[in-house]
């Protein structure tokens, strides 16, 4: 538990250290759903927050956190690179990938690798504003303890699930 | 930046934890992949993907009674199949279902999506090798644990895609079985001392699904026999 609560303390760290360079650091925050294209299928929720520093006019790195519901409650921790594809308009387009791992904190499951390619569109409310909505594909694996029990035997085994969903998300950017 | 990235691998790694931990008198049932352990199932267009394939493990006693299941695989024990043609597959496993013999509302001995297999003996389909434990009661001292396997559309030549029901190799179809199940069976005696119990390919189910018999005639399968490699029950 220690651990990612010390990694996501760090890279906070590391963002506010750089937010002194004013205009090019960015938060990111959305909600996603996602419809389950694998078996067993399970239907995800998710929140993110996100923190972007703009290396140039197009392209964003960062890093996030948030929160995850599958069949267990994970906390995804991941890189972040956005990269706007179009000039800027009504609705500007863009691509993002988020990879990096959905941790859980039971003694009867394992977290896993989670990645979201997605291309999205973002429309400015203000200068400081901006809606987004994008479309991605993600992957969220993880392991869970499986035990069924009779007269006989206990029985106990390690289930790997290997969850994709196409993802749909909701989301606000704060320049 | 660089001890960001080096802290957060040591956390990726340092968070996953051994779920099943085995203790004096436990039994492991070790199912190891063979080289066809992936089967390329046909999507669309041409392209494939690669699936595993579905298992039964259970229990019976010396004389050949069923006790219970220990492990299923998700699909067949939920119907909950992608991609079947509406075919509710009664040739993936016949003879778990069969031994279990529970008759479903459609006459078939195959779990439906209303009432599936419990919950706690499914699993998401293994894509590699894979233990489940056991800890035995003082009932149980003498058992036989069966495993049967089976890939879809695992045509060869005795067991065609082309093959009409009611032919002795007809295996439901062009999204039905081909190559029908294979059963392996260990011999298990906790109070012999043994430690190590090796399962034996002891058959294969019917093709079509029609029954719970066991055939020991495998001059026709090919792949089917290259799913697992071994399948061994060790005792702790």
């Amino acid at each position: 538990m220690r651990k990612p609560i010390l990694i996501i303390l760090l890279f906070f760290t590391l963002l506010s250290a750089n937010a002194q360079q004013k205009g090019r650091i960015a938060f990111a925050s959305d909600v996603c759903l996602g419809k389950s294209v694998s078996v067993p299928s399970c239907t995800p929720f998710e929140w993110h927050a996100t923190g972007l520093y703009q290396i140039s006019n197009r392209l964003s790195v960062g890093a996030g956190t948030g929160v995850a519901f599958y069949e267990k409650t994970l906390l995804p921790l991941y890189a972040d690179v956005r990269y706007i594809i179009s000039k800027p308009h009504f609705f500007t387009s863009y691509v993002e990938c988020q990879a990096g791992y959905g941790f859980e904190f039971s003694n009867k499951a394992n977290g896993g690798v989670y990645i979201n390619p997605s291309i999205g569109v973002q429309h400015a409310l203000n200068d400081r504003l901006a809606l987004t909505f994008s479309l991605g594909y993600e992957i969220q694996n993880l392991e869970r303890l499986r035990t069924y029990e009779n007269e006989y035997y206990k029985a106990e085994f390690a289930e790997k699930l290997n969850h994709s969903s196409i993802s749909f998300r909701i989301g606000l950017v704060f320049n | 930046m660089m001890t960001f990235i080096i802290l957060s691998f040591m956390g990726f790694f340092s968070c996953q934890d051994n779920l099943v931990d085995y203790e004096s008198g436990d039994v492991k049932v070790c199912i190891q992949q063979g080289d066809e352990w992936l089967h390329d199932f046909p999507l669309f267009l041409g392209l494939k993907k690669k699936n595993p394939p579905q298992i039964a493990v259970w229990i019976e006693d010396t004389d050949g009674n069923y006790i219970s299941t220990v492990y299923a695989t998700y699909k067949i024990a939920t119907e909950s199949w992608q991609m079947n043609g509406g075919n509710r597959r009664k040739e993936a496993l016949p003879c778990w279902c069969y031994s279990r013999g529970v008759r479903y509302s459609d006459g078939l001995y195959l779990p439906t999506k209303d009432q599936p297999l419990t919950d706690g003996m499914t699993g998401a389909t293994p894509h590699g090798s894979f233990n489940v434990k056991l800890t035995p009661t003082d009932k149980l001292k003498k058992f036989v644990v069966k495993v049967e396997i089976n890939h879809s559309t695992d045509f060869n030549d005795s067991y065609p895609k082309s093959a009409k029901e009611g032919d002795a190799n007809y295996s439901g179809g062009k999204d039905g079985s081909g190559q029908p199940a294979v059963v392996y069976a260990a011999d298990v005696d906790l109070t012999s001392g043994k430690k190590s119990f090796e399962a034996k390919l002891i058959g294969h189910s019917s093709p079509d699904g029609t029954s719970g018999k066991l055939f020991t005639d495998m001059s026709g399968l090919t792949t089917a026999l290259n799913i697992v490699k071994h399948i061994t029950v060790n005792i702790q």
